[in-house]
């Protein structure tokens, strides 16, 4: 039987790194495939290389059907050839009207004037929705007024229409994530109606409890390489897809017992924090501790790190050494006074100024406590540049080079010492190994247990296990915008992960 | 992420260059502009007919009266912090206007006349600020808006005339002659080193620089970044008011009609200035250059019989010359 969809070789390098490496996977008619692997695992890679988004490095094929369709991939044919993606944010604009929404890009046109033909659109696309069975849905209402879940609906309609039933693969890139939890199994129904008449459909989840209930079989991939391909998810349990994710293999030095560090009290304190996802926080971390906070991608931890810095308004407050900062009034430069300094998750966007070089960079928080109001001081800046040079170990070792000239591990490493060098009382550091390599993943680690040693409060904000195992004397594990539980050392990496999912557990989601 | 053996390595090859070379292209890079300064210059000296010293050449080159210089730095201020700012020339205009307006027409006191102009300038500055920096409205939409109103209440102040007689013996504030050339240069010199220290050596300059390049990492640093965009409106209009002035005074009157002429030369200068001294970053000596660059490519092409059209011409292509030039420039560092 050939398969429905095909990859053969398929790699893609971006200046250097390689992030897919000789993917080989096999997608069959009628099954669900779910696709899984950590952030920077390579698996949005595949499928921007599948859905024409990335060029793949010469070599790679890919077949539908037994038929080549790349690479190159012509995301302007995908349709045609019966390839049809769902992503995250679904594509749809809430002003519209369904029909609009669905036929954007094929709307049916009048012969003579060129207009478009709503009655012939209305009708196709009441035929697609029927097929769903989401007949009760009019075309012609407004998308903002539908439930979450009848907008999968709408995103799977545009997809499908003018598919023969059965035909071509749906891919859903993290859609189960625009789905709140009641709707999600509307939603898995839906899927069920597409595999039942033959067509192949793929999930990409980092929701595992979600992958083991509705997949046939599981793809993982790790580091840039597909490491499990085709795995049926009958012979798996949590537990063993989440070594397949995580793939502990112990490349992580245990830097918490490897670099102790002494209490000395003080640090600071989030009493009653409230802001974005998160509902109510109060925790502490002392001088010279390193705390690390974690959850599922809902739990609202991608809010706290920001919260704290006050680079985002909230409600509560934050105590540094005794000093209370309330949040309703939170400013960056006022945290940045009680001696707190934010390493933030969007290096790019918000760590650093990427065309300017890495002295500017490195001395712009000290500029005005070491240079002169008329004088900036040239001698400090060189020395303290050279100084995390040297620390850090950023190669090359130039410091008037634009940071932008150097690669995402040794961008991340000159980012830490942008911050490190001052000696923060508080360090916040928010998911700091995003899309660095192995190398700089430890570096940075090791930057994170030094400051704590060298006599800071330790915040770190991560979803990676390990990194949290590293590193942390103690884990506060978030639910729904609140902490759940909190762990204390010894850990391991696998306790953590259960410890974050130990509430989907069990429940049937 | 995480696998027992790293896959990926980052090597950087290095070809080694000799310091020497390093030393050469650096210096070329930031200093080719002057050296084609240089080759227009004396291919103009031996291409016009007649006997044209290259001294003289350069001297008639310094010694015109423009306010291009004070204007273009109002630019660089703003355009280093990530600003756009189109209405200078609308606000050197009702400033250059306003003197002699109130002090020939209504029978001002000059310094308050002085005063006053550059109070409108500040006033203008201000309404940029509030709007932009205050209010978030694109900066384009509302600079373009600010010149249209002062350079229309321009031609209100002035009658929809050139007003003219203020005392001759003033002009030489802005004229008179030291070692051989007008004090309006020695002005534009003093004030680009002023703003060219400020920006290179102060952290109110570096500030800025970063302010320009990413507000996110500049707030996050504790940098007041709205203060430092309002500074720049500011500073701006200032600096526009305060050429209206010399300009007004070194004429005795001014003809708000001529006002516009100065908006090409200005950005073209500021954006040719990015290729020089500090190449790839909004610089007041670079732009400093390329004014009197500029000043010096339409003098040959109006010493070749070339007039009028080509001077509008010659700007437009100046400018996007320069700002190609520096996007290649900033793409090769990026990769």
């Amino acid at each position: 039987m050939t398969a429905r969809l095909e990859v053969r070789g398929l790699s893609k390098t971006f200046a250097g790194v390689t992030v897919l490496r000789d993917a080989h996977w096999e997608v069959r008619a009628g099954e669900v495939h779910a696709l899984v692997g950590q952030n920077g695992s390579g698996k949005s890679t595949l499928i921007k290389l599948i859905s024409g988004v990335y060029r793949a490095d010469h070599g790679g094929e890919v077949f539908v059907d037994g038929r080549r369709i790349g690479t190159p991939v012509e995301p302007g044919s995908l349709h045609g050839e019966g390839l049809a993606f769902v992503h995250q944010d679904l594509g749809l604009i809430p002003d519209l009207s369904v029909r609009e929404n669905v036929r954007v890009g094929r709307h049916a046109t009048r012969r003579f004037t060129g207009w478009i033909d709503t009655r012939k659109d209305a009708a196709a696309v009441r035929e697609t929705l029927e097929f769903l069975n989401l007949g009760h849905i009019s075309p012609e209402t407004k998308v903002a007024r539908l439930r979450p879940s009848e907008r999968v609906g709408v995103a799977i309609a545009r997809a499908l229409q003018e598919r023969q039933a059965g035909s071509g693969v749906v891919v859903f890139d993290e859609s189960s994530r625009a789905i709140p939890y009641e709707a999600l199994d509307e939603f898995y129904s839906m899927v069920r109606l597409l595999t039942s008449q033959g067509t192949a459909v793929v999930i990409v989840s980092h929701n595992l409890t979600e992958v083991l209930q509705i997949a046939d079989r599981v793809t993982a991939l790790r580091n840039g390489r597909v490491v499990e391909m085709g795995l049926p998810t009958a012979e798996l349990d949590e537990a063993k897809l989440t070594r397949l994710v995580l793939g502990r293999d112990g490349d992580l030095d245990d830097f918490a017992e490897s670099m102790p560090s002494e209490l000395r009290g003080g640090g600071i304190e989030l009493r009653g924090v409230r802001g974005g996802r998160i509902r109510r926080v109060s925790a502490t971390a002392a001088r010279g501790e390193v705390v690390g906070f974690t959850g599922s991608v809902d739990s609202g931890l991608s809010s706290l790190a920001p919260l704290i810095a006050g680079a985002t308004p909230g409600r509560g407050s934050v105590i540094v050494e005794g000093t209370e900062l309330p949040l309703e009034n939170a400013s960056i430069a006022r945290t940045l006074r009680a001696g707190v300094a934010y390493i933030p998750q969007d290096r790019h966007g918000e760590g650093l100024a990427t065309e300017l070089t890495v002295e500017e960079n490195v001395t712009l928080p000290h500029l005005r406590r070491r240079g002169r109001a008329w004088w900036t001081g040239r001698g400090w800046q060189k020395a303290e540049a050279e100084a995390v040079m040297a620390r850090f170990a950023v190669t090359p070792a130039d410091r008037r080079a634009p940071v932008a000239t150097f690669s995402g591990g040794n961008q991340q490493k000159v980012l830490m010492g942008k911050w490190l060098l001052g000696g923060p009382t508080v360090l916040v550091l928010d998911d700091p190994t995003q899309a660095v390599d192995v190398g700089a993943r430890a570096a940075v680690l090791q930057a994170t247990r030094q400051a704590a040693v060298d006599g800071a409060a330790v915040v770190l904000c991560s979803s990676e296990v390990d990194d949290l195992a590293s590193v942390c004397d103690r884990v506060y594990v978030l639910e729904d915008g609140a902490i759940a539980r909190e762990l204390l050392r010894p850990f391991t990496a696998d306790d953590i992960f259960s410890a974050i999912f130990q509430h989907t557990e069990g429940t049937d989601r | 992420m995480s696998s027992a053996t790293p896959t990926t390595t980052t090597t950087t090859v290095h070809t080694a260059v000799s310091p020497a070379r390093r030393v050469a292209m650096n210096l070329l890079s930031r200093y080719a502009l002057v050296a084609l300064w240089i080759v227009m210059l004396l291919i103009l000296v031996a291409v016009v007919p007649g006997d044209v010293s290259p001294v003289n050449a350069m001297r008639t080159v310094f010694s015109q009266i423009t306010p291009v210089v004070f204007l273009g730095l109002g630019v660089v201020i703003t355009m280093a912090v990530g600003e756009f700012d189109l209405s200078f020339a609308g606000i050197f205009s009702i400033s250059a206007v306003a003197v002699p307006s109130l002090a020939v027409l209504h029978g001002w006191p000059l310094p308050l006349a002085v005063l006053t102009a550059l109070g409108i300038a500040l006033v203008l500055g201000a309404i940029n600020a509030a709007l932009i920096v205050g209010v978030g409205i694109n900066s384009v939409v509302v600079t373009l808006g600010v010149w249209s109103i002062a350079g229309g209440l321009a031609f209100l102040l002035s009658r929809e005339t050139t007003v003219s007689g203020l005392p001759p013996a003033l002009a030489a504030i802005s004229t008179g002659r030291f070692l051989g050339l007008p004090m309006l240069f020695w002005y534009g010199l003093i004030l680009v080193a002023l703003v060219a220290y400020i920006m290179s050596a102060t952290p109110i300059g570096r500030h800025m620089t970063f302010v320009g390049s990413n507000r996110a990492v500049a707030a996050l640093a504790g940098i007041a970044v709205r203060r430092v965009r309002v500074g720049a409106y500011l500073a701006s209009a200032l600096l526009s008011g305060l050429a209206g002035v010399v300009i007004t005074i070194g004429n005795g009157g001014f003809n708000p009609a001529s006002a516009t002429a100065y908006l090409m030369p200005t950005f073209a200068a500021v954006f040719l200035g990015t290729v020089a001294v500090v190449p790839g970053r909004f610089n007041p000596i670079g732009m400093l250059i390329a004014v009197y660059f500029l000043i010096t490519g339409v003098f040959g092409l109006q010493l070749l019989g070339l007039t009028g059209w080509i001077t509008e011409v010659f700007y437009g292509a100046a400018l996007i010359l320069a700002v190609t030039v520096s996007h290649l420039l900033q793409r090769r560092v990026r990769s």
